[in-house]
């Protein structure tokens, strides 16, 4: 069984997800800025407070919703697609390890969130640490024995040693 | 890589950035209320102000009254703004109300000190002067008295000191208070102010003739 975490198509699809992140960003932007120019043309001074509770309220909204679009969305996707993109272009290392433990924790690396990965090198019984992207479904099962390709410590490919 | 929200995650965010979403909802309704609330602020064209030194008003009708005849010429607000000639912050009253009131009822002795260089021509630019024009316009008898610089009728007398005939046959003090006891008598005159847009045809810079019909109105009441 191999499980490509990195990969062409992988990439590919992380761009598509950036592409539609921004398409949202610049419609919704553009939907506010109809209701503006719609608020500037209708209002008068019978209506001005309902136009600005409703401006106040999507313009409060629009901005949160792109906040966290940015913050929690498209920041972590363009660091990971960076990433990617220059693991699959340099050297990766490939060892043998026999997974001990995948780890629940999550932290923050390069700017993508990542889980921990130990095991051991099967040669060399040196312990090693991997990251894999925190969302990825890796299924690797502790004791098994995989051939892990890694670029910066973070897991690229992995295949199960027969 | 899975970047759909979660509760988790949506949770973290209003924790983390709590204080930034707090400002966003500042910033939106700054910019909402500001520029709409300038765009529908009262223009200049839109509302007739007067600026008394008087020591009080005696017809409290004058503003709901004109503000009733011109609503249909679009004039949304008739400000009274009324300070007694005592008053130690007049100077700075006149500064903020008076100077873009249509209307100044203003003591003789003030008049005298605002004209004293009767040669010089940026103070009576201030001002609109009553001509024959505009006085056919809006008198239907022209028997007042008038505040004279340099030949042109500036300041038409609203309460004589020393006549009370003159008084009896103009009664602008149905309106004003123009003595108080332990207080020198003054005579007071009405100026129009340039400076306001509605003086339409008597001032060029004008847009409207709204304070055109507010002195017909206000003569014709006062007599």
């Amino acid at each position: 069984m191999e499980i490509n975490l990195i990969s062409l198509e992988e990439i590919k699809a992380l761009r598509k997800k950036r592409d539609g992140l921004f398409a949202f960003i610049l419609g919704t932007f553009l939907a506010l800025a109809v209701f503006t120019l719609l608020a500037y043309l209708l209002q008068n001074r019978s209506t001005q407070s309902l136009w600005i509770i409703g401006g106040t309220i999507l313009t409060s909204v629009w901005l949160i919703v792109v906040a966290y679009v940015f913050l929690k969305m498209l920041s972590p996707l363009c660091h990971y697609l960076k990433f990617s993109q220059t693991a699959l272009s340099r050297t990766r290392r490939i060892n043998a390890v026999r997974v001990d433990s995948l780890g629940s924790e999550i932290e923050t690396f390069d700017g993508f969130k990542a889980k921990l990965l130990e095991g051991k090198e099967v040669d060399e019984l040196t312990l090693l640490h991997y990251r894999y992207e925190a969302s990825a479904d890796l299924k690797l099962k502790t004791g098994h024995i995989y051939e892990i390709e890694t670029f910066d410590d973070v897991i690229v490919r992995a295949r199960e040693k027969a | 890589m899975k970047i759909a929200p979660n509760k988790k995650d949506i949770g973290d965010y209003f924790v983390t950035w709590g204080w930034l979403l707090l400002l966003f909802i500042g910033l939106s309704y700054v910019a909402w209320y500001w520029p709409i609330s300038t765009l529908d602020s009262i223009k200049d064209y839109e509302q007739i102000n007067f600026f008394f030194e008087s020591y009080g008003l005696n017809d409290n009708s004058l503003q709901s009254d004109l503000l009733a005849d011109l609503q249909e010429k679009g004039v949304v607000e008739v400000n009274l703004y009324d300070y007694a000639p005592t008053d130690a912050s007049l100077t700075s009253y006149y500064d903020k109300f008076g100077v873009a009131s249509d209307f100044l009822v203003l003591a003789g002795s003030d008049l005298d000190a605002m004209f004293a260089d009767a040669a010089s021509t940026s103070i009576a630019s201030e001002f609109v002067p009553f001509s024959s024009a505009l006085r056919a316009a809006t008198m239907p008898a022209d028997d007042y008295a008038y505040y004279q610089v340099n030949s042109a009728a500036y300041g038409l007398k609203v309460y004589d000191a020393s006549d009370a005939s003159y008084n009896v046959a103009h009664p602008f003090d149905k309106l004003l208070e123009f003595t108080s006891s332990g207080v020198t008598a003054d005579s007071y005159y009405l100026l129009l102010n340039a400076q306001t847009p509605n003086f339409k045809p008597y001032d060029t810079d004008s847009v409207t003739s709204n304070a055109v019909e507010v002195l017909r109105y206000f003569l014709a009441e006062y007599r």
